[in-house]
């Protein structure tokens, strides 16, 4: 009698925190948030027999994530503009219009750090496609082939969406002037495997 | 020498190889806009992860959320237990609560539910031969019938209010379908009833496909209006029955199993027949 692998079970569960904040960074909204969550655990299980156990459960489903709230943001094209394209940057930038929602409310806080409020709000100004590259290397810790895996681009457009992100992020806080020199550099981010 | 940017960030993340290394480091000695490109990409050598994770009143994973994820995993698991012992599943209605501006989730969950009872899985298709003797006989279009009508007891008209229709991208649906399967496709108009298209889903059962309809009208349960390919050539008169609250009208035409469920009197039920089967004539 066949049943769910334990692997992607259990792993729907542990790895639900990260699909949660990731969703978050995508749409901009708790109730979109939670919506893609659900959508992507039902696709997850759903497309279970096409998990290959030999790779990492966790950016399968950051792929299944990332391409649900894609073919959203088509539908939501579509229904504006009643035609089918593909998305190009500003129209993936216009998705974001709630952008500063959930993270500038929070850059006001008393106790938050000034320089990781810059960091965030540079980050969360960059093109969508280098935010979410930024996001997935430097935040959530996937390497540039996982990164390329879970957008379905060539990790040649990765690593070029990466190094201008990065030189536009680091172009915004020398200009904050608040870049803390003993600030530690980044270790194996992103290391090609 | 030529430095794009990619160089520019194995440089400063240490994973240029040290020969390359050493001729940057020199070449930018002698070019101030490339020692400048190199400034910015050591500036961006920031501690993201931890900017992102302290960010004060970060919204905290809804307990509900986690809640639905842990029903639908169990669900999911029982589905597929029961489907291969022939039985009937009693959906908890409980394990898939509508969300917070919904996103047809429930409409997702209703196809989901259907794929797992109707056997669409590796499992099922290992299975082929023993299925395929199962799908002759009135009893399999009874079965099928049931199941169908079963899993349309998960729409509500919530469900379908915040969703926009889309029939081109039906259409669209529609022609893959065709040109990849036995199926004839075809999306009825059910306006004259007071029907509003909403969205087409391409399911599956046994391995064939099913392609699912679904249509809205204020103050009723969600219409559904399914087919896929039939073992059976021989046509059938329509069946009109209740199931669970709805009514059921179901038969075989043109080698597909044609099924209508909603919230209708028989007489609308007919009617809602005749409008349909004019189209596979």
């Amino acid at each position: 009698m066949s049943t769910i692998p334990d692997g992607i079970a259990d792993g729907l569960q542990h790895h639900l925190p990260a699909l949660w904040r990731f969703a978050l960074k995508l749409t901009f909204s708790e109730d979109d948030a939670e919506d893609l969550v659900q959508r992507t655990c039902l696709r997850a299980l759903e497309q279970r027999a096409s998990y290959d156990s030999r790779g990492k459960l966790r950016s399968w489903l950051f792929r299944i994530e990332h391409r649900i709230w894609l073919n959203e943001l088509r539908s939501r094209q579509v229904r504006q503009h009643s035609s089918f394209t593909d998305l190009t940057d500003s129209e993936l930038d216009a998705g974001k219009t709630n952008a500063h929602v959930i993270d500038n409310i929070r850059l006001d806080h008393p106790e938050g750090s000034v320089l990781f409020q810059q960091i965030v709000k540079a980050v969360n100004d960059l093109p969508e496609n280098q935010r979410l590259v930024m996001l997935l290397v430097h935040v959530e810790g996937f390497t540039y082939r996982e990164t390329a895996d879970i957008l379905d681009t060539p990790i040649g457009t990765v690593m070029s969406r990466l190094s201008r992100a990065r030189l536009t992020v680091g172009e915004k806080i020398l200009d904050s002037g608040s870049k803390l020199a003993a600030s530690p550099p980044i270790s194996n981010a992103g290391v090609v495997r | 020498m030529s430095v794009t940017d990619e160089d520019i960030l194995n440089y400063c993340d240490g994973v240029m190889e040290q020969e390359r290394a050493t001729q940057l480091k020199q070449a930018a000695q002698n070019d101030p806009e490339l020692a400048h490109r190199i400034l910015l990409m050591e500036a961006s050598q920031l501690p993201y992860e931890a900017a992102f994770s302290q960010q004060p009143h970060n919204p905290a994973l809804p307990d509900a959320l986690i809640n639905r994820i842990e029903k639908m995993v169990k669900l999911s698991a029982s589905n597929e237990i029961n489907s291969k012992a022939e039985k009937n599943v009693n959906i908890d209605s409980d394990a898939f609560v509508l969300s917070r501006g919904s996103w047809n989730f429930m409409v997702i969950a209703a196809s989901l539910a259907i794929c797992f009872l109707l056997g669409h899985s590796m499992a099922d298709r290992q299975n082929k031969a023993q299925l395929q003797s199962i799908q002759k006989g009135q009893n399999n279009q009874e079965d099928w019938v049931r199941r169908v009508a079963n899993y349309q007891t998960l729409y509500t008209e919530n469900t379908l209010v915040s969703i926009v229709s889309d029939t081109e991208k039906a259409s669209t649906l529609l022609s893959r379908i065709e040109g990849s399967s036995v199926l004839q496709t075809d999306l009825p108009d059910l306006s004259s009833h007071g029907y509003t298209f909403v969205r087409a889903q391409e399911l599956g059962y046994h391995g064939e496909p099913l392609v699912q309809l679904v249509y809205y009208k204020p103050g009723v349960a969600p219409l559904a209006f399914c087919y896929m390919p039939s073992s059976d050539e021989q046509s059938t008169h329509v069946r009109i029955g209740d199931h669970e609250g709805l009514r059921t009208a179901d038969w075989i035409q043109n080698g597909q199993r044609f099924i209508i469920v909603g919230e209708e009197s028989e007489a609308v039920m007919q009617s809602l027949y005749e409008l349909a089967s004019e189209l596979w004539i």
